[in-house]
């Protein structure tokens, strides 16, 4: 009996899912910006020269790391790309516009050689690794030319759209949830891991700030700084996260819980850290659950 | 644990009717441990006379009638090799006289009915009828539910017996002093459950119970699940109509159904044998093959075996014969998607056991019920039902 493709599917519903998501990422990060006049017109289509850097990055470095295989009658290139090419889509997805595209190129391409075989995500080392490059060249303010130039002033509908602060192509909340529900269908997705830790993050947040009085700072809290899309997104990634459902539940709870503590500390890197870390302990987290 | 619904392939259909094969040239009887033989060679043989009997008074009987021709080692359901007593059928059934059988099976008391099931010593899977029979039990339930996704021995068996099984069943509840009884069916099986619905007024402790068209709910020990039953006595409706021939015909039941199907075979087919034909003359009698390689699976690709011949001889243990074409299959890294884990049936978790080459605890493989839904559902493909069948060794984890 024929068995289903279902990481290639699973691969292909994270390409359907960043569509849109891409569509509004070019249109606040580059259209927008060009007819407010904050921007020139090639400086328009610097979201997908990011987005081209990284891709091609990562087919590189497949082609480079698989270059003895490439002759092979067997050898498929885009099955071997497929992984590589969707981290790099994520990873660009939530980095600051003003990230150098050679930057990004360079860690893709080597994250595809290197971090092959290593079953920790790869798209929070390519994460950490350019914003700690963009820390150190004074290049890490997520705000665009335009937020750069205003006062920002946005209601729960804005945030919702995605108009509030974050990557540059992870601001949109109604997307992203889009994207949760389509994944939700395949198999592979770890779907329960996802709502425990969306369901811990918001409880925990809207209960600190609810406490504290501070109920502007809730939205802001909830729908900004790239938390849901790195939840939705990049936290479930498969090969690096529990793989049994108690285990995906338990991480789930940790990230939410580990990201809303880390938020005092930093706020875009929060949630990416959480998940770093729930990722290197997972085998632990599995065990806890299998011991019998 | 999750249901899964086996996506099938629309190609792969069965002809509407069963087709007879039974005239094989030779058939085989198994002479199980323990049971001496009771014919000679080159001795004719009547159908339905003692071929071997038990220490333990069980008997084995003859499905043709003509010559034997000596013992033969003839390998069976998961390779098992048994000495078997091999007749040359004369295509004649001839049979000596026996008195008449009663003309309605529920004149038959409890004593006359188990006494006819040990006479005949009707086995099914290992287990002798008349144990099951004897045992009383407030609830029986009778699975109609297939497990294997493109059988279909239980529909047909149903579909066209199911006045006769359900008066059968009816004096199984008079005999084993049964409160209730369920007929567990498929709620896609719209037919079946039209016919029985239909019927089913007559017998007020009959009921109806539907289980979804989800693998593996066919198999006791999850159907049990399903209905929420913590103790019953369970009887395939094979059983169930073999049970009514040996009270109509008060003869041991010789014939069984089943079901050759794949996309790798033509016709799709279930076909009504004889007990002991091999297998090989079966195919090489009722079907073709498809071009460029073909996998064979004994009793199904899901929780069957793959096997390399038709050297197989039919007995209760064969429901039917999967046949695939033949495809690449590679095993990969695993890709941690806990799919095996999280459909297990029973709450095993098969990565675990494969990534400690089935050497675990006992406790981590207990219960399993070798569906084969983790290789399934393994997109890795990898073998884990293999590793879960290992034995267990003592060390620790």
């Amino acid at each position: 009996m024929k068995k289903h493709s279902l990481n290639t599917q699973l691969y292909l519903t994270y390409l359907i899912c960043f569509i849109p998501l891409f569509i509004y990422g070019f249109y606040k990060n580059g259209i927008r910006l060009y007819y407010k006049d904050v921007i020139g017109a090639l400086e328009m289509f610097r979201p997908i020269l990011i987005l081209v850097s990284g891709v091609t990055g990562a087919i590189l470095g497949v082609i480079i790391r698989e270059h003895k295989n490439i002759k092979d009658k067997n050898f498929n290139l885009l099955n071997k790309c497929k992984e590589c090419v969707v981290e790099a889509i994520l990873t660009v997805a939530i980095l600051p516009l003003k990230t150098n595209p050679l930057i990004v190129f360079a860690v893709t391409c080597l994250a595809s050689i290197l971090l092959y075989k290593i079953k920790i995500n790869k798209m929070c080392i390519m994460y950490i690794v350019i914003e700690g490059i963009n820390v150190l060249i004074g290049n890490n303010n997520f705000r665009n030319p335009y937020e750069l130039s205003t006062v920002l002033n946005y209601d729960a509908m804005d945030l919702f759209l995605g108009k509030g602060l974050g990557g540059i192509y992870a601001t949109s909340i109604i997307f992203i949830i889009v994207g949760a529900i389509l994944l939700s269908f395949n198999k592979l997705y770890k779907k329960e891991m996802v709502y425990s830790s969306l369901i811990v993050f918001l409880l925990s947040g809207a209960i600190f700030y609810m406490i504290k009085g501070d109920y502007a700072s809730i939205l802001p809290y909830i729908f900004g700084y790239n938390v849901l899309f790195i939840m939705v997104f990049i936290s479930p990634c498969i090969y690096s996260s529990c793989y049994t459902v108690k285990g995906q539940i338990l991480s789930g709870i940790l990230i939410g819980l580990m990201t809303f503590l880390l938020s005092f500390i930093t706020l875009y890197t929060s949630c990416i850290l959480a998940v770093l870390i729930t990722s290197l302990t997972k085998n632990v987290l599995d065990r806890i659950f299998v011991i019998k | 644990m999750q249901e899964v619904t086996i996506k099938k392939d629309a190609n792969i259909k069965l002809n509407d009717t069963i087709k007879d094969f039974l005239n094989p040239k030779f058939v085989f009887i198994p002479i199980k441990f323990g049971f001496k033989i009771k014919v000679k060679d080159d001795e004719y043989i009547y159908k339905n006379d003692i071929v071997a009997m038990g220490r333990n008074g069980k008997i084995i009987y003859s499905g043709v009638s003509g010559k034997v021709l000596g013992v033969k080692e003839m390998t069976y359901f998961k390779d098992k090799k048994i000495p078997s007593v091999v007749i040359e059928n004369d295509f004649k059934e001839n049979m000596k006289t026996k008195k008449s059988a009663k003309l309605f099976i529920n004149e038959y008391t409890k004593t006359e009915i188990l006494n006819l099931l040990n006479d005949t010593s009707i086995s099914y899977k290992g287990t002798y009828l008349v144990d099951k029979v004897g045992k009383s039990s407030d609830l029986i339930v009778i699975n109609g539910v297939e497990v294997e996704p493109y059988f279909g021995n239980k529909y047909f068996i149903l579909k066209e017996n199911m006045d006769i099984i359900l008066e059968t069943v009816d004096i199984l509840g008079t005999v084993m002093g049964s409160k209730e009884i369920y007929i567990a069916l498929k709620n896609t099986d719209a037919t079946l459950i039209s016919t029985l619905t239909n019927i089913l007024g007559t017998y007020p402790n009959i009921k109806l119970k539907l289980v979804t068209d989800a693998y593996p709910n066919g198999l006791e020990p999850v159907l049990k699940k399903k209905l929420k039953i913590d103790d019953a006595v369970f009887f395939d409706v094979q059983e169930i109509l073999s049970i009514y021939h040996i009270l109509k015909r008060e003869r041991p039941v010789t014939e069984q159904l089943i079901t050759v199907t794949g996309d790798g075979v033509t016709p799709n087919q279930v076909l009504r044998v004889k007990t002991g034909t091999l297998l090989s003359e079966i195919f090489i009698n009722n079907f073709d093959f498809t071009t460029g390689g073909v996998e064979v699976y004994l009793n199904g690709s899901l929780h069957g075996e793959l096997v390399k011949s038709f050297k197989y001889v039919v007995d209760s243990d064969i429901d039917g014969i999967f046949i695939s074409q033949k495809e690449e299959k590679k095993e990969e890294p695993c890709l941690l998607c806990g799919l095996c884990s999280k459909h297990c049936p029973v709450g095993l978790n098969p990565k675990y056991v494969y990534d400690h080459k089935g050497n675990v605890k006992p406790s981590y493989k207990e219960g399993c019920i070798d569906c084969g839904l983790c290789n399934y559902l393994c997109p890795a493909n990898r073998n884990l039902r293999s590793s879960m069948k290992k034995k267990s060794e003592e060390t620790s984890v």
